[in-house]
């Protein structure tokens, strides 16, 4: 596996553009019109998904599985790292624009 | 973490709006508005196809011996109007619920409230042929051109352009599907081919609207084409459909199709229908009804013929990729899964890992046709 450059808890994610994706059971199917192609994502790629569809920040996600699968917290925010790199490695997500500022 | 799925080649990508229908026609800019136009002619007919019937108007005579002769039974003459006759008494609705006096099952059941209909679909899908002029449409070929037809979905509304044609679908208010069909009167053959395309495209989008699916697929019966199970054998252009068919042919076990299927939804589970679209084989002449799906195998040619259990997301992915159009729909690519999701949801589902010579027949223990 390649390194890759850290990302940051506070970092959100967007299903791009032509990205269309549904739960099937504990697995996803994306659906990805411009490669074009289709994509089944295991359990937990499927909720790291969700939850960043979701609008959930990197940090916000890896709490969310270290919940839901019972894994040390550490272990669950590299996976979802790790994981958030390899959906955007595939195209299936990108970086979300930054929140405007609150007046 | 992820498995991929490529989809089929060629099966009907959005074309990009700046360049739609610049391959065909003449002044693409000068694409139709509405569904208005001079009719061919005064003839109408009902194609008995899955989620229809679809009713095509304005037809010349030849046009219309033509779509008897491509359809066989599955096309019945009918008096043009908006309206039209009472079906004709020897050419029923194939569906088993119109021969037991019910509601199309592919319409859902009001037995069935998880299947009901949506808004439309129990109306006919009107299709209006209009005259033009043989200057509306380019005649050169691009070389390495391989026929194909330029689609943009829009929500409500769908354009078409090909091989001498243009098309324009809506869908109207209250979910029915109206479509409107342009054509050089005078060219035959070309209507037919058309006709055809069109045809596949509003099935496409009907079943779905139906909560079915249109798949590249080859279906085969076990237990015989009437009464029988169904087994649907997924895979994309080139993935052995029509070795599969042909094999199950020489076996005796009947097949609805080798090319493309109707998945509809139907009170406990999902039903497989014929369509008269075809690939290597003759395509069906007569429709029978639809057949309860009992299995679907994901093809995949390997140096070994075993069965290969895949789980339910892995089959949705697969059919998803084979669903010509819907799946390259922005609007409506999540109405798919969703469709999938449900159709095949109590059914088995495996990979079959085969090799061309039909060895792997005695693994799907199918017992011969009825």
């Amino acid at each position: 596996m390649t390194e890759s450059a850290p990302i940051e808890p506070a970092a959100a994610y967007r299903p791009r553009s032509d990205v269309r994706f549904r739960r099937i059971g504990e697995e996803a199917v994306v659906v990805r019109q411009d490669a074009p192609e289709v994509l089944v994502l295991n359990p937990v790629g499927a909720r790291v998904l969700e939850l960043l569809a979701g609008g959930e920040a990197l940090g916000a996600v890896g709490a969310a599985l270290a919940e839901e699968f019972e894994v040390a917290p550490a272990e669950a925010e590299a996976d979802a790292r790790d994981f958030a790199a390899e959906l955007e490695s595939a195209g299936v997500i990108e970086p979300a624009p930054e929140a405007e500022a609150e007046p | 973490m992820h498995d991929r799925v490529l989809l089929t080649p060629g099966s009907g990508a959005a074309t990009p709006p700046a360049l739609f229908a610049a391959s065909f026609l003449v002044r693409p800019g000068r694409f139709p508005e509405e569904i208005a136009g001079r009719p061919c002619g005064g003839e109408a007919a009902d194609l008995l196809l899955p989620a229809g019937p679809y009713r095509i108007e304005g037809l010349d005579p030849a046009q219309l011996r033509r779509l008897g002769g491509r359809f066989g039974g599955f096309c019945v003459p009918v008096a043009a109007g908006p309206t039209g006759p009472p079906r004709t008494p020897d050419r029923p609705d194939p569906t088993p619920a119109a021969a037991s006096g019910r509601r199309s099952p592919l319409l859902g059941s009001p037995a069935s409230p998880a299947a009901a209909s949506p808004p439309g679909a129990d109306r006919p899908v009107e299709l209006s042929v209009f005259a033009a002029p043989p200057r509306s449409f380019r005649r050169t070929v691009p070389a390495g051109w391989r026929y194909s037809f330029d689609l943009d979905p829009r929500p409500e509304r769908l354009r078409l352009a090909g091989w001498g044609f243009c098309a324009l679908l809506e869908r109207r208010a209250g979910g029915a599907w109206r479509a409107g069909l342009w054509v050089t009167p005078g060219d035959r053959r070309g209507f037919l081919g058309a006709c055809t395309n069109l045809l596949r495209v509003v099935a496409a989008y009907r079943l779905l609207d139906a909560g079915g699916a249109l798949l590249h697929s080859a279906a085969v019966a076990h237990g015989g084409l009437r009464g029988g199970d169904g087994t649907l054998f997924v895979g994309r252009s080139g993935a052995g459909k029509s070795t599969v068919a042909r094999q199950a042919r020489g076996l005796g076990l009947g097949v609805l199709s080798d090319e493309l299927a109707a998945l509809i939804p139907v009170p406990g589970g999902c039903a497989v229908a014929a369509l008269p679209f075809a690939g290597d084989l003759e395509p069906a002449r007569e429709p029978v009804p639809p057949l309860r799906l009992a299995r679907v195998l994901l093809l995949e040619q390997a140096g070994r013929d075993a069965l290969v259990p895949a789980s339910r997301a892995r089959a949705v992915a697969a059919a998803a990729a084979c669903a010509p159009w819907i799946n390259a729909d922005p609007h409506r690519a999540t109405v798919l899964l969703d469709n999938l999701g449900r159709l095949l949801a109590g059914v088995e589902v495996a990979r079959l890992e085969f090799t061309r010579g039909g060895g792997f027949w005695p693994l799907l223990a199918l017992p011969e046709a009825a």
